[in-house]
């Protein structure tokens, strides 16, 4: 049969507007739901009967390892849970809220997410998640196998709203090759130990240091933790920029969610900003922000470089040395007091919330808690170098890190750092705040040209002063 | 079938007639059934959206809980706002020296690649090249071509002159030339238009400006510019609107900073939308920015009249 271009065309168009409206239309083909699974969102479903599908959202950033450990999670809860199908949709940190948001708005939240980039606080005040009080009752849940610091940061109002799964210290990693060729004595081990402080690190960072004129062959001292809001640096002064009477203890914003007032251009605050900026721009112990970005560039975390001795990070890193296999050794110590004579460790607790829109919030709960509290949870202790909130899994953690390649440390020593930093410890406020993102960007913004040496602090801190005031009362 | 029963079943069929379209109505049909799935497709993902987000330009939104109607305090907010203004300064500033220097230089560079020398084809080639390449990876190249220690520019800078280059993205000063700089390496596809544009003008009339006595620059400005004019407007339209939505570069290399000297209008949108959870003040800024390449596209086209030659008329 002879086709001419006429009728091909037509038969074309009739095809695609055929396919098109097919696409637009409801998919009568699929299998009916079962009832069970229609449930509203509401912390106490009816039971399921049926086979559901729940959505989990994985950060894939940083490590593959955190890949290969959100799908071998996923294999491991459908073999037990075969009623059960578990959809895992693997997204950068940086893109995490865009693509929350996006499923939110779409009407398909994931059953289960993280606090990565937002703070559960954020979520709380838009009501994206519920409280689990009602699954840990009914399950009988015992929350004292989980590091308490964590559970206290994802508590608010008496609830708890998320469950944590990591719970990480900030610590000093430190490049042994590099002391060991300057003839500097490693840190101490102790979080105790006041006379490593910020005098001594100074003096440490400037014996680490070379030829910092040349950047191709500079080696540089140290990259002091300024932290979020630059509380890393403000704590160990003892004081918060959300309160004027003393540290994070003081500051009401923490526990309700709502910062009330601020004071980064109150003199203290000064001081601390221009000691840190001094390390780098006068003492030329730290590198600058544009020597550290070209190294991150470079080998995806400056201190892998091998020309930073010292680096005051999150054990989050570990997973990157993990993958990195540094050709030089390294270890972990506790972060330098202070003068104020405090060396308050921020901690990260990476949590798991249970969406407000779930379909099927029972079976989000079940998925979440093998997450955070049964094999999901052992297998990211084993094999993440993220550090877990529940306390018998530390040991798989801890021997995790002692097969790291390079890592210079005795077992005891290791345990040591990682466990006492609790002692000293302190939810960072990224994890607490409501709206964290927009004072994380303002804070950001505003100090970059006091870090840049672009502006005298006094003057910069005054801007950042202002910026946080005009946020708060918006 | 018998000689009889066929004659019958001819015999059934007169008398009956057969409903047939107009030649127009078929037309008609054809023409819906063919143009159908993109209307439909227009309907559902660009209208519908668009809608959608003028309606919630009037509420409080945050994609979890329904929208609540607010009338115009997403306006009232953002007209208090003092990053909304900066963002707009720094997305003006920008376009006000981008769109001229683009049309420019590209211009200049389509006359350079118009001229019969070897191996023209791969220098053409060569310059279109880095306007396939995804922003996000360009602007990746550009942070480490502007670093101040480790950067390209500051080490041909500091062998060339003896000058230290200055901390280009890290200074509130030089961050917006550094996004110029960087935004001009996209320049190919405004390059080739005009090589296209500049190959089509008549040889003849070169010749016979030529006869007259006419000199280079005569004919450039009296032949080859109002020749191209259309397409110079096209590109001047084309380049103010990419200019004022600015984002994936910017996302990249500065994240607005520092101290939001590179904060563009559609990085602010993007905050307020996906990291701030103010879906509606997002959606109120985007009918903002549409309202205002409208008004522009407008003055653009009004003003054209004076301007561009159309060879055939208007």
């Amino acid at each position: 049969m002879k086709v001419s271009r006429r009728d091909f065309l037509k038969s074309a168009a009739l095809m695609a507007a055929g396919t098109t409206l097919a696409a637009c239309g409801s998919p009568t083909a699929a299998p009916a739901a079962p009832a069970a699974t229609q449930a509203p969102a509401t912390t106490k479903a009816p039971a399921q009967t049926g086979p559901v599908t729940i959505t989990y959202l994985v950060r894939t950033d940083i490590q593959p390892t955190l890949i290969k450990w959100g799908e071998d999670t996923v294999a491991e809860f459908t073999k037990k849970n075969p009623n059960i199908k578990v959809e895992m949709i693997g997204v950068p940190w940086g893109d995490y809220n865009a693509k929350l948001l996006a499923m939110y708005a779409a009407g398909t939240p994931p059953e289960v997410s993280a606090n990565y980039a937002a703070g559960f606080g954020t979520f709380i005040l838009n009501k994206a998640i519920v409280p689990l009080d009602d699954y840990i009752k009914a399950d009988k849940v015992d929350l004292t196998v989980l590091e308490q610091g964590a559970i206290d940061a994802v508590t608010r109002d008496g609830k708890l709203w998320a469950l944590p799964l990591a719970n990480q210290p900030i610590v000093t990693f430190y490049n042994m090759d590099l002391f060991d060729k300057a003839g500097v004595k490693y840190p101490t081990v102790d979080w105790a130990d006041k006379s490593w402080n910020n005098e001594a690190y100074e003096k440490m960072a400037a014996s680490l240091t070379k030829n910092v004129d040349d950047p191709k062959t500079a080696v540089w001292g140290g990259s002091y933790y300024e932290g979020q809001l630059g509380v890393g640096l403000f704590w160990r002064y003892g004081i918060d920029p959300f309160n004027n009477t003393g540290g994070p203890e003081k500051t009401d914003g923490y526990k309700t969610g709502k910062l009330t007032n601020v004071y980064y251009d109150q003199p203290k605050y000064i001081e601390a900003m221009q000691w840190l900026v001094d390390l780098t721009w006068k003492k030329k112990v730290s590198p600058r922000t544009s020597d550290t970005d070209a190294l991150n560039q470079a080998v995806g975390w400056f201190f892998l470089s091998g020309r930073v001795a010292m680096a005051g990070e999150g054990t989050w890193r570990l997973g990157d040395i993990f993958k990195a296999k540094p050709a030089w050794k390294w270890g972990i110590a506790p972060l330098p007091f202070g003068p104020a004579g405090t060396n308050i460790c921020p901690t990260f607790n990476d949590s798991w919330m249970l969406s407000s829109k779930s379909k099927n919030p029972d079976a989000g709960w079940k998925f979440l808690k093998f997450v955070g509290l049964e094999d999901g949870a052992k297998m990211y202790a084993d094999t993440t170098g993220f550090m877990p909130a529940k306390k018998d899994l530390f040991n798989n953690f801890f021997d995790s890190i002692m097969k790291a390649e390079g890592f210079g440390m005795k077992r005891e020593d290791l345990v040591k750092v990682l466990t006492d930093g609790f002692k000293v410890s302190f939810p960072a406020p990224g994890k607490t705040i409501d709206r964290f993102p927009e004072f994380n960007t303002a804070y950001n913004q505003t100090t970059g040209p006091i870090k840049n040496n672009e502006k005298p602090v006094e003057v910069g801190m005054k801007e950042v002063q202002a910026k946080f005031k005009s946020l708060i009362t918006s | 079938m018998t000689t009889v029963d066929q004659a019958q079943s001819v015999l059934s069929g007169i008398g009956k007639k057969r409903f047939r379209f107009s030649l127009g109505a078929q037309e008609a049909m054809w023409f819906y059934i063919f143009v159908g799935p993109w209307l439909l497709s227009f309907f559902i993902f660009t209208l519908g959206p668009m809608l959608a987000s003028f309606y919630f330009s009037f509420t409080q939104y945050n994609a979890i809980q329904p929208p609540v109607w607010i009338g115009l305090k997403n306006f009232v907010t953002l007209y208090n706002d003092p990053v909304f203004w900066k963002s707009i300064n720094v997305t003006f500033t920008f376009s006000g020296i981008f769109v001229p220097v683009n049309l420019g230089v590209s211009l200049f560079l389509a006359a350079m690649l118009n001229l019969r020398v070897p191996a023209m084809r791969v220098i053409r080639t060569i310059y279109y090249l880095p306007s396939v390449l995804p922003e996000v990876v360009t602007g990746l190249v550009w942070i480490w071509i502007f670093n101040p220690d480790f950067g390209l520019l500051n080490y041909i800078l500091y062998l060339t002159t003896g000058i230290k280059g200055p901390n280009w993205l890290g200074s509130e000063a030089w961050v917006m030339p550094a996004v110029i700089i960087s935004a001009l390496w996209g320049m190919g596809s405004g390059v080739i238009i005009f090589l296209a544009a500049l190959q089509g003008v008549p040889q003849e009339m070169y010749e016979a400006a030529e006869l007259d006595g006419a000199n280079f620059l005569h004919r450039y400005f009296h032949i080859t510019l109002p020749m191209i004019s259309p397409v110079i407007l096209f590109n001047f339209l084309v380049g103010t609107i990419g200019a004022l939505q600015t984002f994936a570069r910017i996302y990249v290399m500065t994240q607005g900073g520092p101290n939001y000297a590179s904060y563009f209008y559609n990085l602010y949108l993007y905050s307020n939308a996906f990291s701030y959870f103010r879906l509606g003040l997002a959606s109120a800024q985007a009918w903002i920015l549409f309202v205002v390449i409208m008004i522009l596209t407008m003055l653009i086209l009004r003003t054209s009249g004076r301007w561009v030659y159309y060879a055939g008329g208007r």
